[in-house]
């Protein structure tokens, strides 16, 4: 597996001056200063196999039997590897061949094959492609998972952010949602669908719209719509008779339902 | 009535005839297990070398074997001993030593605590053929890309495999790229290049990674 560890303080500045442009109303996490040793960490990639086939034409290296590569904060395990290496024995990229898992302090990503650039710090990862957020609340012990699921992914894995091509769905809680593209931010915490975005929650809510912006903030998980929406909630049996409607939370708050 | 008592002289006679048989089967047996070869040193004298079967100890030794003006293998060392048969060489205190293609090309160089050459053929002439074992503290490096620098407990050549072997623990280093590994098990095909090596750890070094 190969594995890749992310400088924070570079994850937090770069993601911010994204959001900057966004125009949703996202929180961004304070930046933290930079660790020196962190970046230097970024220029190198520690890898372990249990057995490597060092090829002299083209200059590649086979791996197999539990390979791993660290970059910086992240890393990602896989069974078989091929890393390609330039004329001075630098590592350019990695693919791998079997079943790739990439994690790091924020997410997890499994995939049936990957490849890793090296030098831009991007996984793709192709096949049954899974991506969980393992950000927790502070103090929450249990805090259930966002996944997005998804044919193919290109992650960043130093800023820390997940763009989607293709169709996508999003689990949250009770919520399910689809789209033909999306990103996710993990500094803001948010996935951004585009293109034919619907879903529905197991409360019955079913909403339709352009573009949406999930909040996958422990605690404080949401749906932005934006644009020309559809929906639909469903009404008890209390409500149709002209009673007074019961306390209900709405699976979408209500100043959520529209665009900002 | 004629005297059958058998006389003195008819003894001795006797007892030598039965000593003698005793010892011709006693050899005949040793002979038949093979722990008795009469005359051995005169059967094999002619694989014997100018120095007759005695096995040569020198010190300050250099051994090469040279194919053509090349010299496949070079051995450098504190103290040398040829064995009596002349199929093996070990070696102590091993320095600037090397062995090298057919075609001159250095394939490995190394110093090590000791070393065995086990001759197959083609040590008074011809090709050599047969192995090289380095033991204790092996240090060794190659002149090919990318000069890599090895450490280990042995390094074994095999002419006739063209192969370079360490088994066991080691280190592999780099150091015109700054970059070493550690793990066990180094093979090195010399007719492709190529080295594999188990249970490896190490660093891959980026150049021009986006900051």
């Amino acid at each position: 597996m190969l594995c890749f560890f992310i400088s924070l303080g570079l994850v937090a500045a770069r993601a911010s001056t994204e959001d900057a442009v966004a125009p949703y109303p996202v929180s961004v996490p304070k930046a933290p200063a930079p660790d020196p040793a962190s970046k230097q960490d970024d220029k190198t990639v520690t890898y372990d196999a249990g057995y490597s086939r060092w090829l002299s034409a083209p200059r590649t290296v086979e791996m197999s039997q539990g390979v791993s590569f660290q970059q910086g904060q992240a890393f990602l395990k896989t069974d078989a590897a091929v890393v390609h290496l330039d004329s001075k024995m630098n590592a350019v990229n990695a693919q791998s061949l079997s079943k790739v898992h990439i994690y790091d302090s924020s997410n997890d990503l499994t995939g049936d094959t990957g490849q890793v650039d090296f030098i831009h710090h991007v996984a793709s990862l192709h096949g049954n492609v899974v991506l969980v957020t393992k950000r927790k609340a502070p103090g929450e012990t249990d805090s259930e998972p966002a996944t997005l699921t998804c044919a193919n992914i290109d992650y960043d894995y130093r800023k820390k952010i997940g763009s989607v091509p293709g169709a996508l769905t999003v689990h949250q809680k009770d919520r399910v949602l689809y789209a033909d593209r999306g990103v996710y931010n993990t500094a803001a915490q948010t996935i951004t669908l585009t293109g034919n975005v619907h879903g529905h929650d197991v409360q019955g809510n079913m909403l339709q719209g352009p573009t949406a912006i999930v909040s996958v903030t422990p605690g404080q998980e949401s749906v932005t719509l934006q644009g020309p929406i559809h929906g639909s909630f469903p009404v008890s049996d209390d409500e149709a008779a002209g009673a007074a409607p019961a306390a209900k939370k709405p699976a979408l708050a209500p100043e959520q339902r529209s665009s900002p | 009535m004629e005297d059958k008592r058998i006389g003195p002289l008819s003894r001795i006679w006797l007892g030598v005839v039965g000593l003698t048989t005793v010892v011709a089967v006693t050899a005949e047996v040793s002979r038949y297990l093979g722990r008795y070869q009469p005359f051995a040193d005169l059967i094999h004298e002619s694989q014997s070398g100018p120095y007759g079967n005695l096995s040569i100890v020198i010190d300050n030794a250099v051994i090469s074997h040279r194919l053509s003006s090349n010299e496949l293998l070079t051995l450098k060392a504190g103290r040398v001993e040829l064995s009596r048969d002349r199929r093996l060489i070990t070696a102590a205190n091993i320095y600037d030593s090397y062995v090298a293609r057919p075609n001159g090309k250095k394939i490995v160089s190394f110093s090590a605590g000791s070393a065995s050459v086990v001759v197959n053929s083609g040590l008074t002439g011809g090709a050599f053929q047969g192995s090289v074992r380095i033991e204790n503290g092996v240090q060794a490096s190659s002149p090919q890309f990318p000069q890599p620098e090895i450490s280990c407990s042995r390094l074994i050549w095999d002419s006739q495999m063209e192969t370079v072997n360490c088994p066991g623990t080691l280190t592999v280093s780099l150091p015109g790229y700054k970059t070493t590994a550690t793990g066990q098990d180094l093979g090195y095909d010399i007719r492709t290049g190529n080295v594999h090596i188990s249970h490896i750890h190490g660093v891959f070094h980026l150049k021009d990674a986006v900051q």
